[in-house]
């Protein structure tokens, strides 16, 4: 009802999420960081777009996402006072995001799908039953764990599992062929059946 | 630099808090929330992240039935990554004073009587060693007097913006004075800028420092502290007030200090006086035609020297066009049926 963020992460599952495989994949290409910096870039670039007071006027959430990443970056190498020559390679190869802005990009309602689909297909069966009733079910905490047998700290622990297999479909790993493109954004080149499923209404 | 956490592990609190969220939090479970939220930037980052995949995941309805797996797993654990490599650590070796130190370059300049004048080009950033290990940063288009007979223990800025880091000498203050007010410190690191239109304002980054303005001759002077990571912000002509002296979180400290590196970052101002930072370092001109799009908000961290990528990357959020025209950049709103 209240719950913290609430509205601010609906425009983050509708709007950045499903790009992030695509911006780690960009991050990876250019800036040769580590996954578990990459990891760091993206939790600050989460939190930065959590704390904007208004993100109604942002036309191209990726380009924006995407922008905010790579000052992450930057300022990660000023904070590390790193200026090595390979660093300036690097942000020569930064610029490329701004001189060719790409086009709009939509949320592939199918792809989002597929996506969740192998999250919850890597579940274990109990994590699994939870996340089913509660994320498509809709019941609660109390009534998962009443339906299930459980306690319902268990309920709620499994929950958090579940949620880690979510996030490990869109973090690293989680799209091993985003590494290899060639192309800016290989999400581009998937194909989207005009008549797809869309996202769900709530 | 203490054990900083890894981004799994932060992972794993914030998916638990998320779980949280869900079944709806006690008073108590909100405060030790927004405590833990409080620790460290990215974990606010993390958190979102988990509601988000969380609400993303209501998609799963359109499934219809309850996927399967492949091979039936019932330990119940959580992906781990605790097979990964060690992570590298943080590299940090330059992170001394020597990186600073290395690229100060002695800049004396013989100045008129009791002053010696140090000034910065349009585009340029200076950093000037002054007696007694005491270095000096200029950014573009920036004026300091030194007092001669002072052993570079007192200047004043005349106009853009530095920072200085002093160095403790036998207990004699160094002092600053711009506009009406003074400033000492005996040992510390601040930056301070007077530009036109917009307030004075001092950021200590080290030590404290004692800032007063005396009004007239008979007024009475007033005297406040700034600490380290606080702010003292004074509107031209303000009587100083204790009020204008707040604490900066580590985010702002690093927007208000990226200047040192050529740098323009900005956190959420307004896009019309976001560009009028670049006027500073060059003839460049942007020009924001629409004024709707004159009051988005920006946030980013962009080169000084190049208003045009800025522009760009503008454009590209906020799906608006360049064009430009000698040394004017335009940044019109998009004219296309919205669909």
């Amino acid at each position: 009802m209240d719950a913290p963020f609430l509205a601010r992460s609906r425009w983050l599952a509708e709007h950045i999420l499903p790009h992030e495989p695509a911006m780690r994949g960009w991050l990876g290409r250019i800036t040769s960081k580590s996954q578990a910096d990459i990891d760091d870039i993206v939790q600050e670039t989460y939190s930065i777009l959590a704390r904007l007071e208004s993100v109604a006027t942002i036309r191209d959430p990726r380009a924006y996402a995407l922008q905010v990443a790579k000052s992450v970056f930057l300022q990660g190498l000023r904070r590390n006072k790193i200026v090595a020559i390979g660093s300036i390679n690097d942000l020569a190869a930064l610029g490329e995001i701004d001189d060719a802005p790409s086009p709009e990009q939509h949320v592939h309602g199918q792809r989002e799908l597929r996506r969740v689909e192998a999250a919850i297909g890597d579940m274990p069966l109990q994590v699994r039953k939870v996340f089913w009733l509660r994320r498509v079910e809709g019941l609660s905490q109390r009534e998962t764990a009443q339906q299930l047998g459980l306690a319902e700290h268990t309920v709620e622990k499994y929950s958090a599992k579940g949620l880690k297999y979510l996030l490990a479909r869109f973090g690293r790993g989680g799209n091993p062929s985003v590494e290899s493109s060639r192309t800016q954004d290989p999400t581009l080149v998937e194909f989207e059946p005009p008549n797809a499923p869309s996202r769900t209404s709530q | 630099m203490p054990h900083r956490e890894r981004a799994s592990e932060i992972d794993d609190v914030a998916t638990a808090w998320a779980a949280k969220v869900e079944r709806g939090l006690t008073t108590a479970e909100k405060t030790e929330l927004d405590l833990w939220l409080d620790g460290d930037s990215r974990r606010l980052g993390a958190f979102v992240r988990a509601q988000a995949a969380w609400i993303h995941a209501e998609r799963a309805a359109a499934l219809g039935a309850m996927p399967e797996t492949q091979e039936p797993a019932l330990t119940g654990d959580a992906p781990d990554e605790e097979a990964r490599p060690p992570r590298l650590s943080r590299r940090l070796v330059l992170g001394g004073g020597g990186a600073l130190a290395a690229s100060v370059a002695a800049a004396y300049i013989v100045g008129i009587e009791r002053y010696r004048t140090l000034e910065s080009g349009i585009g340029e950033i200076r950093h000037i060693a002054l007696n007694g290990g005491t270095t000096l940063t200029l950014d573009t288009d920036s004026r300091v007097d030194i007092a001669l007979a002072s052993g570079d223990r007192k200047l004043s800025l005349v106009r853009g913006r530095m920072f200085l880091d002093v160095i403790l000498r036998q207990e004699m203050p160094f002092m600053v004075q711009v506009g009406d007010l003074l400033l000492q410190t005996a040992e510390g690191a601040f930056s301070l800028q007077s530009l036109v239109n917009s307030p004075i304002m001092a950021l200590v980054t080290k030590g404290s420092l004692i800032v007063s303005q005396s009004h007239g001759m008979f007024g009475q002077k007033r005297t406040v502290r700034v600490g380290t990571d606080h702010a003292f912000t004074l509107a031209s002509d303000a009587l100083i007030r204790a009020t204008d002296v707040r604490p900066i979180v580590a985010g702002q400290q690093e927007q208000f200090l990226a200047w040192r590196d050529g740098m323009l970052s900005f956190g959420g101002q307004m896009l019309a006086d976001a560009v009028r930072a670049f006027d500073r370092y060059g003839p460049t001109r942007i020009v924001v035609v629409d004024p709707e799009l004159a009051r988005q908000k920006v946030t980013g961290l962009f080169k000084a020297d190049d208003p045009r990528g800025f522009a760009t990357a503008v454009a590209a959020s906020f799906g608006a066009v360049v064009t430009s025209d000698g040394d004017v950049i335009r940044i019109s709103a998009q004219k296309l049926p919205t669909g």
